[in-house]
């Protein structure tokens, strides 16, 4: 059993790393596809929002991910993020009204 | 707002880990930003021609184009482009990966080949240019920046206001390193989010964002992609020639005419001679900040084919006109650059003393391995930096003006200094002393320069460039010398070291 000072470390390891590193890639860049297709803006301001907030997102998903308590976590946190943000954009692009040359 | 001690922990180590991987890196980019944001005066004052030839910017185009046609075969070159400044014209053509740069000299009226390129090549160095693929070895550094401040603030939301003023310069090396890294940190630290957030999206974005939002949003159409981001679609060159070459005086009247009040300060040709090329004219609009525009025209006949024009722009090209109008300070005139220019190496302390901080605390002693190497590494790149940097100004001076490659030569001379910088820390055992002497020998190198060119060129010294990069660089000297004379006093009393770990050790109970 997991005893409270243990909680309390911080539990680096290689794959947790990779997760904060490799994996919150993926994730903020399916977050800011998933922001460019599905916001309620027109259309340079969805891209303008999505594109470029991809950078500083990576941050933002890295740091989520070495808070993680273990490695499986994190990579579990990332996909998850990946994937509900994939299935927005594919929903917005597949059934939504937005589009790229008109308004919101 | 404070954190529990786990996650404490979690952004401490990454703060740490982050900023002592990416260092030496960010370290040679923010030491070469302020050279690169005036590296066209560089360019002029390194120039052996140049710091008499300043011609004013509204030189005749299409003599100097007729020029580079007949003396240096721009037919078929994918850009020719001039761009005419107050510090005088200067042009280039590109190919690929290939270069030349020309300055318009006021005594023959003709473009000459640059014979110095030191302001071009610090610039380059900003973005790790010099090294392959270092654009983007820049752009990842700078992502690593970003997650380092992050993670810095996150760490010292609690006490903020205290680190931006405590600074105790008669402590033992751990305090004091410690306490300029967040005295420095925290009063740059709007900058630094800012540029590496700017600087990640620069380096990276055209290889990773733009293709993959490309790919997942427009089907890969690279011309839906354009004009959504409202930008002109390349062209393709068809590989026919066209039968005359453009009027360039002619189109930058009719671009003016488009954009009423635009003053040029970029004139260039696309895929020159081809019947599908293109002329673009960039410029300032006045009475809008950040009030970058766009003319193209066809090559062919003159006609307008699109503009970008800031009063009906859209939002995302207004953004980026600021975005990239403040990371490359288009705006303020000397006084923002010179500001930057010192937020710049304020930065590089910080980074020179986050890695101290990471020694200081975890080994002391430099009993691990990779501790000792990264002492020396930190200590010969970054005074060899300065260093080297100090020995390109004054080979620059020293070389004669007539000697055939002199721009590879004097990149040679740089490249030995900082090799022969960096090994010394590993002859050595007292690295400060290495690193104080460096900076020493910098500073007296830096202050020679402008010694040598009263004594060498009194005339030269008359311009305004030559007048300003002078006083810069005896400012820079003196400064340079200055910490290195602070590098080589003598360390803390022990009492003074004792008092130091007793507060410590309070601190952290």
């Amino acid at each position: 059993m997991e005893s409270v000072s243990d909680r309390q470390q911080p539990h680096h390891s290689l794959s947790k790393t990779l997760a904060a590193t490799v994996g919150s890639m993926f994730a903020a860049f399916a977050i800011g596809i998933a922001m460019a297709a599905a916001l309620p803006l027109r259309s340079d301001q969805r891209l303008l929002i999505g594109s470029y907030s991809v950078l500083p997102l990576w941050v933002a998903t890295a740091c989520c991910a070495f808070l993680a308590p273990s490695g499986r976590r994190a990579w579990l946190m990332m996909c998850a993020a990946a994937a509900l943000a994939a299935l927005i954009a594919f929903s917005a692009l597949a059934f939504g009204a937005n589009s790229w040359g008109g308004g919101a | 707002m404070k954190f529990k001690p786990r996650s404490f922990q979690i952004f401490w180590d990454v703060h740490a880990w982050a900023g002592v991987v990416s260092a030496l890196l960010l370290y040679v980019t923010f030491f070469a930003a302020p050279f690169a944001l005036f590296y066209r005066e560089l360019n002029q004052w390194a120039d052996p021609s140049g710091s008499q030839s300043s011609a004013g910017p509204s030189a005749a185009l299409q003599p100097l184009f007729e020029q580079l046609v007949r003396e240096a075969h721009v037919i078929g070159k994918d850009r020719v482009a001039f761009m005419p400044r107050e510090a005088g014209l200067e042009a280039y053509w590109s190919q690929g990966d290939r270069e030349a740069q020309f300055r318009l000299s006021a005594e023959t009226g003709r473009l000459e080949p640059l014979r110095s390129e030191l302001g071009s090549f610090l610039y380059q160095l900003h973005y790790l240019g010099p090294i392959p693929n270092g654009i983007y070895v820049a752009g990842v550094a700078a992502v690593a920046l970003l997650l380092t401040l992050v993670t810095g603030v996150l760490m010292h939301l609690k006490d903020l206001v205290r680190q931006w003023f405590q600074f105790r310069p008669e402590r033992v090396t751990r305090t004091w390193s410690s306490d300029l890294h967040k005295v420095l940190g925290v009063f740059g630290l709007p900058y630094q989010l800012f540029y590496a957030w700017s600087g990640a999206v620069i380096c990276l974005s055209g290889a990773t964002v733009e293709p993959t939002f490309r790919a997942a949003l427009f089907g890969g159409d690279a011309r839906a992609e354009l004009a959504a981001r409202g930008q002109h679609a390349t062209i393709e060159p068809t590989g026919q020639r066209s039968s005359a070459l453009p009027n360039l005086d002619a189109l930058v009247v009719r671009a003016r005419g488009a954009l009423p009040g635009l003053t040029p300060n970029w004139i260039g040709i696309e895929h020159v001679g081809d019947e599908n090329s293109l002329i673009r004219v960039d410029g300032q609009l006045p009475g809008i900040a950040f009030g970058s525009a766009q003319v193209w025209l066809r090559a062919s006949d003159g006609r307008v084919v699109w503009t970008l024009n800031p009063r009906n722009a859209t939002a995302l090209q207004r953004f980026e006109a600021w975005f990239f109008g403040l990371h490359y300070a288009r705006f303020g005139g000397y006084g923002i650059r010179l500001l930057y220019a010192l937020l710049a190496w304020a930065t590089c302390a910080v980074i020179v003393s986050g890695n101290l901080i990471w020694l200081e605390r975890r080994d002391p002693r430099r009993a691990q391995l990779g501790n000792r190497i990264l002492e020396r590494l930190t200590v010969g790149w970054c005074a060899g930096l300065v260093l080297a940097t100090a020995g390109l100004f004054f080979v620059n001076r020293l070389l004669p003006a007539g000697l055939p490659q002199r721009a590879t030569l004097e990149k040679l001379v740089f490249g030995l200094v900082w090799l022969l910088a960096a090994l010394c820390p590993w002859l050595w055992r007292a690295r400060r002393n290495v690193a104080g002497w460096q900076l020493i020998a910098a500073g007296a190198l830096f202050g020679l320069v402008p010694v040598f060119e009263l004594l060498a060129h009194p005339a030269a010294i008359s311009s305004r460039i030559d007048r300003g990069v002078a006083l810069v660089l005896v400012l820079f000297a003196l400064s340079v010398g200055r910490v290195g004379a602070c590098l080589l006093r003598a360390a803390p009393t022990p009492a003074e070291r004792l008092s130091d770990e007793i507060e410590q050790i309070g601190e952290a109970q």
